[in-house]
Formats: C-alpha cells, sequence, structure tokens
C-alpha cells in the first residue's frame, strides 16, 4: 500500500512560493528573528561572528600577568596555574568631578505604579505575556534572573532553573544546579550553589548560565559556567568549573555576588570575594576565552583587589552585557558605592581577553546622592522589615556608547521611602548623560531594580525597562509585588509607562539564620531579540510567608505585540504510533486574524504538511498518525500570511514516531494480486500500514482436501477470510490460533475442502493497527472414502451436515 | 554533673564564689574547664584577668547549680554546659554551645581593652582606607539602624559629616578603637583582653555592650571580632577534638545565607567541670 497518499509530500524550504501554494515549512534555525541595525556612534550591530582581530596572539604591552586556565579534558577545571597578582594599568582619562551632592531635594515624587486587575497577575497595560515563574525553593533569597532566546526564557533562582516558552509553557521544569553541575563538582564536594545569573548572547546565538559554588567544609570556592551547544537551552550544554579559592595568591576568601557579560572578545565574570572569617576581602574580574561559545579553551585572566580611582575598594562591580558592539573592542563594567555617594565606578577593558587585556576606570559624578536602604522597607501587615539591600550597582547594559546601570536608594536617607536610581553613561567622554529617581513619595519603597534596554533602533537612546519589587504602606497598601518602569524613547525624561506586573498576597516575613528578613537579592530583566520585547522576571510574595516569581513581557512603545506561537503536543521525547490519532496542541498570541494556521510533520529533512488552513483562533488538531517512522519528529505550526511564515514554530525537541514494513508480497491488497500459498511453506508478511489487507490463493486438486490454513508471530490480532472461487465467503477465524492469530481447519473427518480454487484475507482487528510480522501457512491433506450424501454441490454450508464414514 | 574536685585542687565552692572573688583561692592555681564531650576532652584556660566579671559568673554557672533550689526544686547541682551541646558548627571556623533558657538570665556585659589589644593604635592610614571603613562598616551600621535608630552620636556626626562633604578623608588617623566606639562597642581599662585568634574560647555576643555564656571555640584568626567579642578562655588541650566537631555533618544541606550550621548529630557535653591548676608551663596565645 502506498505510504501516507492522503498528504501532499514537501521538500522545499523556499520562502517565495505562491499565496495559492501549500506554505512551506521553515526551518527551525531560520526562525530566530534578525534585527537591523542603526548604527550609531561607531558602534557596530551586535549580530554577527565573533571579532576575529581580537582573537589568538596577544597585543604586548603592560597589564596584568596571566592566571593559566588551561583546560582540563572534559573541560572540568577552567583553572590551573598559580594566580599572580594582577595591576590595573592606570586611569588615562580625568575623573569627572562630582556634582555636588543634592540628598535633601530628590525632585518631584512620581506617579504610582498602575496596578494589574485585581491580584489576578494577568497582564495589564503593555504586557505581551504574563505567567508565574519559580516559586519559593526554599531559599533565602531567590536572586532571580532570565534569558530570552529566539524560542525560550530560561528563568533561574537559587539555586535552579527552568525552561519556558515564550508564551509560559514549563518545557523543563526546576532543575537544581547541584544536579545540572553534578559532573563537575570536585570529589570532595559539601559544598551549595547560589547566585545565579543567566544571559543569551545575541552575538554568539547562545545561552549562558552561571552559578557559584562555595564549600565550606572544605573551604573551597568556585563559579560554575554553562553555554547551550545551540539556541536551544533543552539541548546539549558545555560546562565549565573554575576555581575561585585562591586569587592573589590567598585561599582565604569565598566568592560572592557575580556578574555575568559575553561580548565578541570574551565572557565575564565578577564578584564580591568574602574571607571564610567574615569580611570583605576585595573584588575580582575574570576574563574566559570567547572560544567556550564553541566549547573551546576556558583560558582567560584575572584582576582582583579592584579598586576606585581613589584607593578605596571597589565593590559590586557588574558587567554591562552589550546590546550593541562597541567600535572600539572595548568592554564596560560598573559599580557604585555600596552603603552611599553621588559617584558611578565606569571600567573599562580593552585588548586582547586572554592575553593582555587592560583595565581602566573614571569614577563619574551622579546629580543626586544614593544611599542603601538596607532593612528599612516597611511592608503593610507586619511591622518586619524587608531588607533591601544597600546600594551597589545591581545590574548593567551596554548599549551604543553608552552604559546604562539601576540601583536601590533610600531616598531622603531616613527609610521613609526607597527609589530606582538608573543613570545613564557617555562612555565617549566618561560624563553622565541622564539619571532619573523613580519614587512615589514617603511610605512607598522601589527596590532592587534591573534594567534592559531596547535594542531595536541602534539609537544611542534607547527605550529602557527597569523592573523592581515594590511595597506601599500609604493608600492603596501593597504587599511586596513587582512592577516595571518603562523609559520610552529619548531616555532624557521619565516619559513611559509604569505599571505592577505582580501584585504581592501577603506580607513576607522570613528570616535568615543572621536575622535578616531578606528579599531579592536581585531582579531579572532581558531582551528579547526575536520579539523586541522587554521581559522581566519580578520577585512577589505569596501566601504564608513564601517568595514567588512573575515572568512578564513589555511592550516598548507604538509597536505591535510579538505575534506568538508555541507547539506545546507533541513537544519532543514523545513515542507516537502510526495509526493512533493524535491532538497537536499549541499556545498562541497576537497572530494576525487575517492569517491562517498550518501544520507540518517534520521527519528525515522531509516536510509534510498535514493540517490546515486552520484559522487562527484554532488551538490544536486531530492528526491521524501516518505510516511516517521517524526517530527525529517535530510537529511545526505557523501563521501563514499569505507569502511567508509570520510565525511558526516546531517542537522544542523530537519525537519518535513508530511506523511500520510493508512486506515483501505487497501489492496483494485484492484478489487479483493475491499471494499464492503453497502447503508446508511459512510465508512471513505484515499488515502495514493500518487498513492493510493481504490477499492469498491457493488451489487443490480434484478430490477432497483437509486444509488448515494460520497466522501466527510475536505479537498481534488477525483475523482470517476463506473465499471459494466465486468470492464467496465459507469460513472465517478470528482467535483460534496462538494469542489473538487465527486459525481455520477444514479436517477430512467433518468438512474438506473439494478441488478449486480458494482465496484467504488476512487483516488486522479492527483495522486500526498496524501489525510487522505476522506468518502465513497453509497445509492440505488428502482425505479419502469421504461421500456426501446430500448430493448438493460443494460449496453450500448446508451440504457440510453428515459424513458417512 | 559539674564537679569542683575534678584534677588538682579545689575550687571555692558555688556558695563561697562571692562576685569580685577568683575562681580558685590558692593564688598558684589557675582556673581551668574540662569538658568531656562525646568526641572526647577539651581544656579551656579561663583567663580571669581578660573578663574578670564574665569569667567568676561563667565558672560559677558552671559549677552549678544554675537556679537557686527554693526556685528551682528538684535541679540539683546541674551546671550551665552540663547536657548542652554544640549546636553550632562552622567548618574549621567555630563551634559554639547551645545556649539556656532563659537566655537573658546568662547574659553579661562585655569586658574588653582596646588597648591591651592595641586597637588605640591601630589606626586608619590612607583616605582609601577611610572611604572603605565608611562604606563597609560605618555606613552599614547606620543603614541597619534606620528603622529603630539607636546609632551612637558618633556615628551619626560621621555620617553626616561624610553626606556633607561627600568626603571621609577626616577619618583618616581615627583609631579602630575610636571606630568600634562609634558603633556601638565600649571598652574598660587594666584588662589582659585578647584577640580572637585560632583557640580563644569567647562569649557569643548579643549585642555591642554584652554577651551571652554560649561559649564560641574559634578554631581560625578572626580579625574583624579582636576587640567586639569578649575572649574569656583558650583551649589548653584539644583543639583536636574541637576541629573534629566542626567538621560534623550538619542538619540539612548548606543553604546560601539561610546556612544555620546545625549538626544533624550534635556532640553532647557530658560533664563539665570546674578545676583548678598550677600555673606553671602555661602559655598565653597571641595575636599572630
Amino acid at each position: 500500500m502506498n505510504r501516507f497518499a492522503l498528504v501532499p509530500l514537501l521538500v522545499g524550504l523556499s520562502l517565495s512560493v505562491a499565496a495559492s501554494d501549500p506554505p512551506p515549512a521553515p526551518a527551525p534555525e531560520d526562525l530566530h528573528f534578525v534585527p537591523t541595525f542603526v548604527e550609531g556612534d561607531g558602534d557596530a550591530p551586535l549580530l554577527g561572528p565573533p571579532h576575529p582581530a581580537e582573537r589568538g596572539a596577544a597585543s604586548g604591552g603592560l597589564g596584568p600577568f596571566p592566571v593559566d586556565l588551561a583546560d582540563v579534558a572534559v573541560m572540568l577545571d577552567g583553572e590551573g596555574g598559580a594566580g599572580i597578582r594582577s595591576h590595573i594599568q592606570g586611569d588615562p582619562l580625568p575623573p569627572e568631578l562630582a556634582d555636588s551632592p543634592d540628598a535633601a531635594s530628590p525632585g518631584a515624587p512620581h506617579d504610582l505604579p498602575s496596578p494589574v486587575p485585581g491580584d489576578e497577575l494577568e497582564a495589564a497595560g503593555d504586557q505581551s505575556v504574563s505567567w508565574t515563574g519559580l516559586a519559593d525553593t526554599g531559599w533565602i533569597p531567590p536572586d532571580t534572573v532570565l534569558a530570552v532566546g529566539p524560542r525560550h526564557v530560561v528563568e533561574a533562582t537559587n539555586s535552579g532553573f527552568a525552561v519556558y516558552s515564550k508564551l509560559g509553557d514549563e518545557k523543563q521544569a526546576y532543575t537544581s544546579f547541584s544536579s545540572f553541575f553534578d559532573a563537575l563538582k570536585p570529589a570532595s564536594w559539601a559544598g551549595f550553589m547560589f547566585d545565579p545569573r543567566v544571559l543569551w548572547s545575541n552575538e554568539h546565538q547562545k545561552f549562558v548560565l552561571l552559578a557559584l559554588g562555595r564549600d565550606d567544609a572544605n573551604q573551597t570556592a568556585h563559579f560554575f559556567l554553562a553555554i547551550s551547544q545551540t539556541t536551544d537551552p533543552l539541548g546539549s550544554w558545555w560546562r565549565w568549573r573554575f576555581d575561585r579559592t585562591s586569587t592573589g595568591g590567598d585561599t582565604n576568601a569565598w566568592l560572592d555576588y557575580s556578574s555575568l557579560g559575553a561580548d565578541s572578545w570574551g565572557v565575564y565574570v565578577t564578584g564580591n570575594m568574602f574571607f571564610w572569617t567574615g569580611g570583605f576581602k576585595w573584588s575580582i574580574l575574570q576574563t574566559i576565552n570567547p572560544a567556550v561559545f564553541s566549547g573551546g579553551s576556558s583560558n582567560g585572566w584575572i584582576f582582583w583587589d579592584l579598586d576606585w580611582p581613589s584607593g578605596s575598594n571597589a565593590f559590586g562591580v557588574q558587567v554591562a552585557h552589550p546590546h550593541t558592539v562597541n567600535g572600539d573592542a572595548e568592554t564596560f563594567f560598573a559599580n557604585s558605592w555600596s552603603g552611599a555617594g553621588n559617584q558611578v565606578c565606569l571600567w573599562r577593558m580593552s585588548g586582547d581577553r586572554t592575553s593582555s587585556p587592560s583595565l581602566t576606570r573614571t569614577a563619574v559624578g551622579t546629580s543626586a546622592t544614593y544611599h542603601s536602604i538596607g532593612e528599612a522597607v516597611d511592608q503593610p501587615g507586619s511591622a518586619v522589615h524587608l531588607d533591601g539591600g544597600d546600594s551597589r550597582v545591581l545590574n548593567a547594559v551596554y548599549h551604543q556608547r553608552r552604559v546604562f546601570a539601576s540601583l536601590t536608594t533610600d531616598v531622603n536617607d531616613d527609610g521613609a521611602a526607597a527609589g530606582a536610581f538608573t543613570v545613564k553613561l557617555n562612555t565617549n567622554d566618561n560624563t553622565k548623560e541622564w539619571e532619573h529617581l523613580l519614587w512615589s513619595g514617603n511610605g512607598t519603597y522601589y527596590f532592587y531594580p534591573a534594567l534592559s534596554t531596547h535594542g531595536g533602533d541602534g539609537s544611542a537612546d534607547p527605550d529602557v525597562g527597569v523592573y523592581y519589587s515594590y511595597t506601599q504602606t500609604t493608600g492603596s497598601t501593597r504587599y511586596a509585588s513587582g512592577g516595571v518602569k518603562v523609559y520610552e524613547d529619548e531616555p532624557n525624561t521619565s516619559a513611559g509607562p509604569n505599571n505592577l506586573v505582580a501584585t504581592g498576597l501577603e506580607a513576607y516575613v522570613n528570616y535568615d539564620n543572621s536575622g535578616v528578613n531578606r528579599w531579592g537579592d536581585y531582579t531579572g530583566a532581558a531582551y528579547d531579540w526575536s520579539c523586541r520585547n522587554l521581559f522581566g522576571a519580578t520577585e512577589y510574595a505569596g501566601t504564608s510567608d513564601t517568595w514567588r516569581t512573575r515572568v512578564t513581557a513589555q511592550t516598548v512603545g507604538a509597536e505591535v505585540r510579538c505575534p506568538l506561537l508555541d507547539v506545546t503536543d507533541p513537544d519532543g521525547g514523545e513515542t507516537l504510533t502510526h495509526g493512533d490519532t493524535l491532538n497537536i496542541t499549541w499556545d498562541r498570541a497576537n497572530l494576525n486574524p487575517a492569517n491562517e494556521i498550518f501544520v507540518w510533520y517534520r521527519e528525515g529533512g522531509l516536510d509534510h504538511q498535514i493540517g490546515g488552513p486552520l484559522p487562527t483562533s484554532s488551538t490544536s488538531y486531530l492528526w491521524s498518525i501516518p505510516n511516517l517512522p521517524a526517530t527525529d519528529g517535530r510537529i511545526g505550526v505557523g501563521s501563514w500570511d499569505g507569502a511567508s511564515y509570520e510565525e511558526f514554530d516546531w517542537s522544542d525537541r523530537t519525537f519518535t514516531l513508530v511506523g511500520c514494513n510493508e512486506d515483501l508480497y505487497e501489492d496483494d491488497n485484492t484478489p487479483g494480486t493475491a499471494t499464492t500459498l503453497v502447503s508446508g511453506v511459512t510465508q512471513a508478511h505484515s499488515l502495514c500500514p493500518v487498513g492493510d489487507n493481504d490477499w492469498f490463493v491457493f488451489t487443490l486438486p480434484s478430490g477432497y482436501r483437509g486444509v488448515t490454513l494460520e497466522t501466527d508471530g510475536p505479537i498481534g490480532d488477525t483475523r482470517l477470510y476463506l473465499y471459494n472461487s466465486g468470492l464467496y465467503q465459507i469460513g472465517f477465524d478470528d482467535d483460534g490460533g496462538a494469542g489473538l492469530f487465527s486459525l481455520l481447519a477444514r479436517g477430512c473427518d467433518s468438512n474438506p475442502l473439494p478441488g478449486g480454487t480458494y482465496y484467504v484475507k488476512v487483516d488486522e482487528f479492527g483495522n486500526n493497527s498496524f501489525l510487522n510480522s505476522y506468518t502465513m501457512s497453509l497445509a492440505t491433506s488428502v482425505c479419502s472414502g469421504v461421500i456426501f450424501v446430500d448430493g448438493f454441490d460443494f460449496g453450500t454450508t448446508s451440504a457440510w451436515g453428515s459424513v458417512v464414514p | 554533673m559539674a564537679a569542683v574536685a575534678g584534677g588538682l585542687l579545689v575550687c571555692a565552692s558555688a556558695g563561697a564564689a562571692h562576685q569580685g572573688e577568683p575562681l580558685c583561692q590558692d593564688p598558684t592555681t589557675r582556673p581551668f574547664l574540662e569538658l568531656t564531650t562525646d568526641e572526647g576532652r577539651i581544656d579551656v584556660r579561663l583567663l580571669e584577668d581578660a573578663a574578670p566579671h564574665a569569667v567568676r559568673r561563667l565558672g560559677r554557672l558552671v559549677q552549678g547549680p544554675l537556679f537557686h533550689p527554693e526556685l528551682v526544686p528538684d535541679s540539683g547541682s546541674v551546671g550551665l554546659l552540663d547536657g548542652s551541646t554544640f549546636d553550632l558548627t562552622r567548618p574549621r571556623l567555630e563551634v559554639a554551645t547551645s545556649g539556656r533558657a532563659p537566655a537573658e538570665l546568662f547574659e553579661v556585659p562585655t569586658e574588653i581593652d582596646a588597648v591591651a589589644l592595641g586597637l588605640d593604635r591601630e589606626l586608619i592610614a590612607t583616605t582609601a582606607e577611610a572611604m572603605d571603613v565608611m562604606q563597609l562598616e560605618l555606613l552599614r551600621e547606620h543603614q541597619r539602624r534606620k528603622p529603630g535608630g539607636g546609632a551612637t552620636g558618633l556615628l551619626r556626626e560621621w555620617v553626616d559629616r561624610f553626606h556633607a562633604s561627600g568626603s571621609a578623608d577626616f577619618l583618616v588617623g581615627t583609631s579602630r578603637q575610636r571606630l568600634n566606639e562609634a558603633l556601638g562597642y565600649s571598652y574598660t581599662p587594666g584588662l589582659a583582653s585578647r584577640p580572637a585568634v585560632r583557640g580563644a574560647v569567647a562569649l557569643r555576643p548579643v549585642a555591642t555592650d554584652r554577651a551571652s555564656l554560649r561559649l564560641s571555640i574559634l578554631l581560625a584568626d578572626h580579625p574583624l571580632l579582636t576587640g567586639r567579642w569578649m575572649v574569656v578562655g583558650e583551649v589548653s588541650h584539644g583543639l583536636e577534638v574541637v576541629d573534629a566537631i566542626s567538621l560534623k555533618p550538619l542538619l540539612a544541606p548548606p543553604g546560601y545565607r539561610t546556612t544555620s550550621y546545625v549538626p544533624r548529630d550534635p556532640v553532647t557535653i557530658r560533664a563539665a567541670e570546674l578545676v583548678c591548676r598550677p600555673t606553671s608551663g602555661q602559655t598565653v596565645l597571641e595575636a599572630p
């Protein structure tokens, strides 16, 4: 029987077919949106291959000494040789004088965030998607971060991560770092992993995941790094472990509060180091060879004892993760004073990151003085304050020669209000270009802000989204909630919406062992390069003193919300069987209602359109699974606008489709093509595909014969039909054979068959499944002395009533 | 059960050991705590000259009884540490005994002499160091006290001065003693205070001016605690036992910032005895 003759078989992937043609399915790797850039101020678009000129040989000159981070064969430990103290090269650019502090005049309070409807936590305002992310994992604090790739959102907290579609469908449940990095743990490991960071490197089209490791019993410190091998975080990852027990020749400290960034020239990890016995030691900055993006060498450099130009310790240095590629091959970092100040330190790295990087920094003044809020965040319904942390820079982003950074500040240094302070630095001249304090008067607290920029237009004045935690004890009170402020274009003002995205449910009290009611320590913000949305992961208070997180996406300006499609079933890992019916399902949002949905099946590089056109409101399709076996099957669903797919999604992983194999006797589906049976010869057959039937024919010489027809096999359920030459059915059996197989016997002593031609049909019981293997056999025996007494011709059943011995 | 006889000489009985009287009446002897634990014996030489009131109160309570028999009948002569456990074990850093309820009854004022520890001569030398102290110590404490107030006048003055000028340079030349006093610590002259180094036995503080009677045995040098934790003794025997106790498996896998360092099977102090031994052959811990 022909294979799956009811659907057209398409192989081509061209997108330029006529609207009336069945639309082709795009390849998964072609699906990510490729943004266009307008270059500005010398920056190059972010997309593109890594910068080749900065790879390889050292450029020489003075600089920090390398730490030999030689690879171990299985990429276990990225560090080898002894640490040698690295020195910052200098401070060639003059620091800008700080503006006068103006703590008493923080500016007018701004509007309160617009609430979500009720406490239902639904999308509001300009949100395009919103879903409940990771919930209380038992850790204090959660340390929420996220990254957004072409198809997936990776959210991480202490101490693990989960993967979602961009519509919130959970693709990978919470996976602890302890299990994810299990193979990399040192032999005597007795530690734990914490302080996650995750980012999407649009330049390399990979996810990067970082977790710190601390082993108190052995007093060792590490960080663990993973890079997805494709755009798919559900697939394989490269993983490394770096020993951070030793820096500067000492082994008396551990690594805390790292940040993570990546660009053409390297991967960057920063962090604070604390003595095992307590107290801050110094900040570090480590570079890692960008070859890790292809699973290659992980060598790099490390700077430690970072300090301000004045010589004081730098604290909490953050990588300004790039949204554009710096035209001068520079990477930027930022930090602030942890207690109070009116400066931000802007760090600039250049040179070959793996052999001779140089690092300089400049203190840039801010107009406002910021203060750490600490354990002074009020919440309604409880006298217990939340810990809002200090005034360190919480995250930073590089965008078209600008560095944006955000931090929490106690607005009047009296614990009565906290604000989210955002600053924009111009890296051309090391000046502050803009700053804004988001606050709403006493009794309101914005804390743990994290920002991302809108990267689509290549402007030095991008939209900026700042996600934050929020409480309010006056007026319409708010338990610890999540919100987002969007500074639309030209962030020289405060213009733009300010929305709550997750509403806290109760007061939160959950002390750590130091007696601190911790919150945060940070919030997640990320840019969606394919949908141009600003994503955030905010923490909010659940019931019974638990924390929860919510992932939301924010559209910016007048942009159309990103159309989204997500195949939810089958989504990979399943085993489907030919002949079954599967309800293919998908989520969709913001699709053009004028479009049409088409459904595809991919196996072995071949694409088969199996459904459509369907309305864009559809979310499922019943599929009769064809006999197209595959170990790499995927289902694709696309929104076809008549010329191309506006949106398309494949199953995230492959599934197996179990089919069947036609036997060598096909086509034997009719009496005219029946296979000849010979007594004593067993034939091997299959019933494939579903609905198949096999016909046989045999001829008996004159006289009478005893006849036995039998099917058999390892498993299956057959039916057997016997016909005379006129194709009148003269016999039938269902389960007379072994198991559910068939056996039809016409004995000499009861009802032998006279000479002539006979036909046999075998099919599968119910005709709703296939049978990959069964045998068919015929056995005949000569009968003697058999006399029919009724005189009727053979072939009429009434003739078989009695036999004269 | 606590006993006074113990090793070599009998200490003053509980009834005779009044406030201000030395634990050992024979001037040629010094008081020791002998802790018999599941893991072995730990001897602690008590330093009456370092914190006389605290050490004597500790000694008397170790000796027992804890409560007056008329107030708590049938309490026998159980001492402070009898049957207590090491319920805080920070690997390679510290072990501490459990507290007894009601905890507030077992608190003592802090007795530390900054001069004896050299804190008065430990000066902020550079403007960079001054800013570090401002950011990482003074402003942090100022921030911590925001909700309830309570910052010392000196701390408020310094923070205000920093905010007015944007500079912490005025702290150059300030002693560590003065900095600690701004943070709320107070000092008593004339004591032979000891640093918080490996082997030191301190009383865990409950505030800058008072400590609990939970014994904390330090297994590493803790420079930040010198001048802040009241050292009342030193381990003279069995430090390796303390090391082993510190490495006992913890109750739950450590969690960042929720790490409680509670051992799964706490080591019990079967008996704690106060004994007096001759002074010969003893050494005194000094800062490295």
